[in-house]
């Protein structure tokens, strides 16, 4: 807070105001310090730096890399004010759709989650990174050493699956209805067990019965799931690899052809399936993210996405535990503005 | 400091101490507006709500299979919250009110500290309490019960959630009845436990509706604990909330009228009925 409102504040004449108008006086103390620290925060930058702010709407598994790394700094290299709003994918493409919001770039998981804006809001994305499921564990779990074991490659993966089976197992994940990683869980079960050659019905073994059932006792909301991972009450939980790392878990990493994280895998990963709300049949599909500029481009949306694609803002990303993609537009690529072109081809 | 409401001044009083009538028409005014300007401000989300939604909206959410049950899950938990209320916060109320505790002010320290904490963070606290592979938890599971995504886990987190409106509410209403009412009913021959159903209760008992009633809104609206430890069976707000994810805002708000509808009737009643027994009171 800047000094002249400190000084504002310890006027003799608030303290009488406080005795005569205690009400009026407090409710003067909150706007002013209100207007004191948004003018603190909304400084423009000096020196004629670019200004404006990239309003950003971005899928959930980003949250720690937007809010904490990538968002600051971008602010620090490109001079822009950063803005973000975390959401499922498809909750934040309905709400795009339905111009409850209207950020200037979006991040998803998956370019289905931006096909439907087509030609509307936008009529391009690019893929650039990509994430993978992973099972994180509890080591105090009395299945620990068992994790560990895997974990470190000392006993094969596929030895996860039969542990999770056992009865009374605390497994958690999200709900598959509304949460991608819910499904990508169910598909990574699914897969592996086509990969390790399991009996047919272990995927409702692990997952019960029905398997996309919101009211399993392993259904979490997303935001506490890895809360109740942390707090030593589940054994293991679903995770993407980037969350397991940055909030520092312990974790087994699954092989390409059932993490999801492998594009070149796409069509494998089509085989697995889930029906949810609505009789809505889902596929899956590799974890990557893709972006665009919803409605007319701002320069500060631009230099967003510009960042994004570059060297110093891909490295953030592979600090943070995502895969590095080859940059690939898929839509009009005329319609793609020119700075984000020049970042993609080099 | 004192809030305490003053009475107007007898005339003849020193002219100094009476205000001019035009400067008290002109605060009266004044007043009128400030309590005008909250009130719509207060009601505004609820004015929204109903520009947003449509009776066909509303029907046809809530024909949708199932999509009852979550109202059914929170009458059910949020009367079983109130019974639990009753029995163990009203005890406690009374006790704080009349001292009847040592070191009273760390027993309401204690009610104020779960006020204050927001629910999410009492949901997350709760996770060491009674979590599955916690002693609470295992001795839980010997009765096949388990406080993590149950109904049992629902009226849990409800009552963290609703307890200390209750508690602190009920306090003040025993503490507005005169101790030497009871005194005197035990004089005239009244055991303690008689003394409080005929004299106390009834004495105290508009101002105990009004806490039961802001402990059922709360109870009804709970959600931070609710979603942290008690994801399903869906009750309202987390439907509210699962419907949004799911099939968007316009799905979700006629659920949120359903809230309103079956969660206010109760304040309602209990306002009218308080005010009426007051006002019988104090004529």
């Amino acid at each position: 807070m800047h000094s002249y409102c400190l000084s504002m504040l310890n006027t003799g004449s608030m303290a009488r105001a406080l005795r005569a108008w205690p009400l009026a006086a407090l409710a003067a103390a909150g706007l002013a310090l209100t207007a004191c620290s948004s003018s603190s925060s909304s400084s423009p930058p000096s020196g004629g730096q670019p200004t404006g702010t990239a309003s950003v709407a971005y899928a959930a598994s980003l949250q720690f890399l937007n809010e904490k790394v990538f968002g600051p700094a971008f602010h620090t290299a490109k001079g822009y004010g950063y803005s973000g709003r975390a959401g499922e994918s498809g909750t934040l493409q309905s709400e795009i759709s339905a111009k409850e919001i209207s950020p200037n770039v979006f991040q998803a998981v998956g370019g289905d989650n931006i096909q439907p804006l087509f030609p509307s809001f936008t009529k391009w994305y690019v893929q650039y990174a990509g994430t993978q499921i992973a099972v994180a564990y509890n080591p105090s779990s009395k299945y620990g050493p068992q994790f560990a074991a895997i974990a470190s490659g000392t006993k094969p993966v596929c030895d996860l699956f039969p542990i999770m089976e056992k009865k009374g197992f605390l497994l958690g994940r999200t709900d598959p209805n509304t949460d991608p990683q819910g499904r990508s869980f169910i598909y990574m079960i699914e897969l592996a067990q086509n990969y390790c050659h399991l009996p047919a019905s272990t995927v409702a073994k692990i997952l019960g019965s029905p398997v996309n059932s919101a009211s399993s006792p392993q259904v979490f909301a997303e935001t506490s799931l890895l809360a109740h991972l942390q707090a030593g009450q589940l054994d293991a939980s679903s995770a993407y690899l980037s969350q397991a790392r940055q909030l520092h878990l312990h974790y087994i990493v699954l092989p390409p052809a059932i993490n999801l994280g492998d594009p070149a895998m796409a069509s494998q990963y089509h085989n697995a399936s889930i029906t949810i709300t609505g009789n809505v049949t889902k596929h899956g599909s590799p974890l990557a993210y893709v972006m665009t500029i919803i409605g007319k481009p701002t320069s500060a949306g631009e230099a967003f996405i510009a960042y994004a694609l570059s060297p110093a803002g891909r490295a953030l990303y592979a600090r943070e535990g995502y895969n590095l993609l080859t940059p690939t537009i898929t839509g009009d690529a005329s319609a793609v503005p020119a700075a984000v072109k020049a970042e993609i081809t080099g | 400091m004192s809030w305490a409401v003053r009475p107007a001044p007898e005339p003849g009083q020193a002219s100094g101490a009476v205000l001019a009538p035009a400067l008290r028409s002109a605060t009266s005014a004044l007043s009128l507006v400030a309590a005008a300007v909250i009130w719509i401000a207060l009601l505004g989300p609820v004015i929204a709500l109903f520009f947003h939604i449509t009776p066909a909206a509303v029907s046809s959410a809530l024909r949708a299979p199932g999509a009852l049950a979550p109202l059914v899950v929170s009458l059910q938990s949020g009367l079983t919250t109130l019974a639990v209320l009753v029995c163990f916060g009203t005890p406690l109320a009374w006790m704080m009110a009349r001292g009847r505790l040592p070191a009273p002010r760390v027993w309401e320290a204690g009610v104020l500290a779960a006020l204050l904490l927001p629910p999410l963070v009492v949901g997350l606290l709760l996770i060491f309490m009674v979590g599955p592979l916690t002693p609470i938890g295992q001795l839980l599971g010997h009765f096949n019960l388990s406080a993590t995504n149950t109904f049992f886990a629902l009226v849990v987190a409800e009552v963290y959630e609703s307890a200390p409106y209750y508690v602190l509410g009920a306090q003040a209403a025993f503490a507005a009845v005169d101790p030497r009412m009871e005194q005197q009913a035990a004089l005239l021959g009244d055991r303690p436990f008689r003394a409080a159903r005929r004299v106390t209760l009834p004495l105290a008992a508009p101002g105990l509706a009004m806490a039961l009633t802001v402990a059922w809104a709360r109870a009804m609206g709970a959600f931070g604990a609710v979603i942290i430890i008690a994801y399903h069976p869906y009750g309202l707000p987390l439907q509210i909330w699962t419907t949004l994810q799911e099939t968007g805002l316009a799905s979700a708000l006629p659920f949120a009228l359903v809230l309103l509808v079956v969660a206010l009737p109760l304040p309602i009643a209990a306002y009218l009925w308080s005010a009426r027994a007051r006002r019988r009171r104090g004529g």
